[in-house]
């Protein structure tokens, strides 16, 4: 037979039977039948070693899965945490929207009758205290993917792909001047005293925080002037450079919810003044 | 049927009595347990196959896990424990699937 | 082609493939679900956490508040002038944030002189987005004082792009130095502005200075077009 590795490789794969066993066999067929006794201490070796292999894997049983460092243990208690909360904002926020709902419809019955009620629609609409639905155009941006460091093979920590809350501001800057009546981001919709900041390493728009991947959606801009406009072209190298991700699809019946009410505590409607007010 | 007894006794040895391995030793009990699982099988085999002989099993089962652990040792001390513990698992993985590939044809024809 | 009879062997692996397709199907979901958890460390996932609670209780509270406003519109004549009550205020609320009407309150006014560099529209667009984070509901900004240069009013589709060495806002051109005038609570504001990293300290980096004058009242008079919704329609 050839010896070398190409040997031991198809070897490995055809017969992975211990060959000992073919010449325990061959040589028992040779010699006399064994003794009672020898037959009993073998039987018996082979309990024994039995028994190890058994008390093995529940030994490693134990250590591997059962007895978990601590750490992992809490870890694990936490993203459960996260999860369940998760699910329970869900549901609260869906509620929110669903009364909201129902006081619109509410003022609107009450009011039934008077321009009014349709005017306030209109203006709540355009500044995003009304439910809008329309034609429009879904950005999506995302994280670059962690570079993994060559030496450690960990994620480095520094990342020049993440998404900035400045990234959030100019896309949705550049959606305004496209023409868009309507902004929401993963949800969120964007009044005129809604902020998109940082605050501990999370993105908050109007202080809800919101992950990546980011979806700004938008009603009613002209998706040639936003894919043409400076920010988008800074996006799309962004892409290159960083393997950020940035897409830019259109999307029919976008509806995006009401933001909540904000109270407005310091703003109160000025009395007309003596001196003509400039204005566009 | 006495090894399947004492495998048996064994597990519940184990769970009963909850041995504490020494810290030093527990990086290598997933390793051990795949060897023991090599030879297990092996051995299961060739009971299938008739040819099956006690002290051969006996010394399948302690050379592998011995072999296997020092093995992964000496990578550990040389730095390249993780290369050589997947070579390892590599390895016994090939041979447990071949084995239970056999005992699969013996037992379901297929 | 005539459709077999399916034999118990083809059935079983049309039902393993089933599995195989589901199995498939709910692992890509889970892990898109939890990627961003399973990167996460242990101080992130404390910090989303709390930031959950505190998006908990405030939708809560406005939840609250919204079954009080629902009782009141549905209870019969009370609530005829309860509502008449409520559109007025929801008018005038609506008015300032929209625009269309001009506000007065306590507030900040902010002068941007540029320095060696212009005053980039990324700045304004930053400082604004500060002072709403900050609490500000109303905002207009103006430029170099001369005929042509009216104040516009801040809304929510402003949007500032540099045009030369001035700045387009919803369209008018205006030449520095610019004055933000802004009302809200004066000392949130400008604890924000002066933040290190933040607005005042970013201008000053370009060379600029941001000057911060405190008055009350501070009156937005800046009229935004009532908008006319060409896409979106309202939907209740």
């Amino acid at each position: 037979m050839k010896p070398g590795p190409d040997n031991f490789l198809i070897q490995l794969f055809q017969s992975p039977l211990d060959p000992g066993y073919a010449d325990a066999a061959a040589r028992k067929a040779e010699r006399p039948a064994p003794s009672r006794g020898r037959r009993l201490g073998g039987r018996g070796a082979t309990a024994l070693a039995c028994l190890l292999i058994g008390l093995l894997f529940a030994v490693a049983y134990q250590h591997a899965v059962a007895a978990k460092p601590s750490t992992t243990k809490a870890r694990e208690d936490l993203v459960g945490d996260v999860q369940s909360r998760r699910k329970q904002a869900e549901q609260l926020q869906k509620q929110a929207e669903d009364l909201r709902d129902q006081v619109a419809r509410a003022r609107d019955n009450a009011l039934a009758g008077r321009g009014d009620a349709e005017r306030l629609r209109e203006l709540a609409a355009g500044t995003g205290l009304g439910k809008v639905t329309g034609d429009g155009v879904v950005v999506t941006l995302a994280d670059a993917p962690p570079q993994i460091d060559p030496v450690t093979g960990k994620p480095s920590d520094d990342n020049p792909g993440v998404v900035l809350d400045r990234d959030l501001q100019d896309i949705a800057n550049a959606l305004w001047q496209a023409g868009a009546e309507a902004i929401a981001i993963n949800g969120q919709r964007l009044t005129a005293t809604s902020a998109i900041r940082t605050a501990g390493g999370a993105i908050l728009v109007d202080f809800r925080p919101v992950t990546g991947p980011y979806q700004i959606a938008a009603i009613g801009p002209d998706q040639d002037a936003f894919a043409g406009s400076g920010t988008a072209q800074r996006f799309r190298r962004y892409v290159e450079t960083y393997r950020m991700q940035f897409t830019v699809k259109s999307r029919k019946g976008l509806t995006l919810v009401a933001a909540p009410d904000p109270e407005l505590r310091y703003a109160g409607v000025a009395s007309p003044s003596p001196s003509p007010s400039g204005g566009r | 049927m006495f090894a399947v007894i004492a495998l048996v006794v064994g597990v519940a040895l184990g769970v009963i009595f909850r041995p504490t391995v020494p810290v030093g030793l527990v990086p290598y009990l997933p390793i051990a347990v795949i060897a023991a699982l090599d030879a297990v099988f092996g051995g299961i085999r060739a009971r299938l196959d008739k040819i099956f002989d006690d002290k051969q099993f006996v010394i399948s089962f302690i050379s592998n896990v011995l072999v296997a652990a020092l093995i992964v040792y000496l990578g550990d001390q040389l730095g390249v424990g993780g290369q050589l513990s997947t070579g390892v698992v590599v390895v016994l993985g090939v041979r447990i699937f071949g084995n239970v590939a056999a005992i699969r044809r013996h037992l379901f024809r297929a | 082609m005539r459709i077999k009879r399916p034999t118990p062997g083809s059935a079983s692996i049309a039902v393993l493939l089933l599995l195989l397709g589901f199995a498939l199907v709910v692992q890509l979901k889970s892990r898109n679900n939890d990627a961003d958890l399973a990167a996460a460390r242990p101080e992130d996932l404390v910090r989303i956490l709390s930031d959950l609670d505190a998006q908990q209780t405030r939708l809560r509270n406005e939840i609250n508040d919204l079954e009080d406003t629902k009782r009141q519109l549905d209870s019969g004549t009370q609530g005829q002038e309860a509502a008449l009550a409520d559109a007025r205020k929801r008018a005038d609320e609506l008015g300032i944030l929209a625009g269309t009407l001009p506000a007065e309150g306590p507030g900040l006014q902010l002068d941007f002189v540029a320095g060696g560099e212009p005053v980039r529209a990324e700045t304004i667009l930053d400082a604004v987005e500060e002072l709403r984070g900050a609490g500000a509901e109303a905002m207009q900004i103006s430029g170099a004082g001369a005929a042509g240069s009216a104040p516009v009013r801040i809304v929510a589709s402003t949007y500032f792009v540099d045009d030369g060495g001035g700045l387009r806002v919803d369209g008018a051109v205006l030449e520095a130095p610019y004055r933000v005038t802004v009302i809200g609570d004066p000392q949130t504001m400008l604890t924000a502005l002066n933040i290190p990293g933040g607005v005042v300290d970013t201008v000053r980096q370009h060379g600029g200075t941001v000057s911060v004058n405190q008055a009350d009242p501070v009156r937005v008079t800046a009229r935004h077009a009532p908008v006319s919704l060409k896409h979106a329609r309202p939907v209740s």
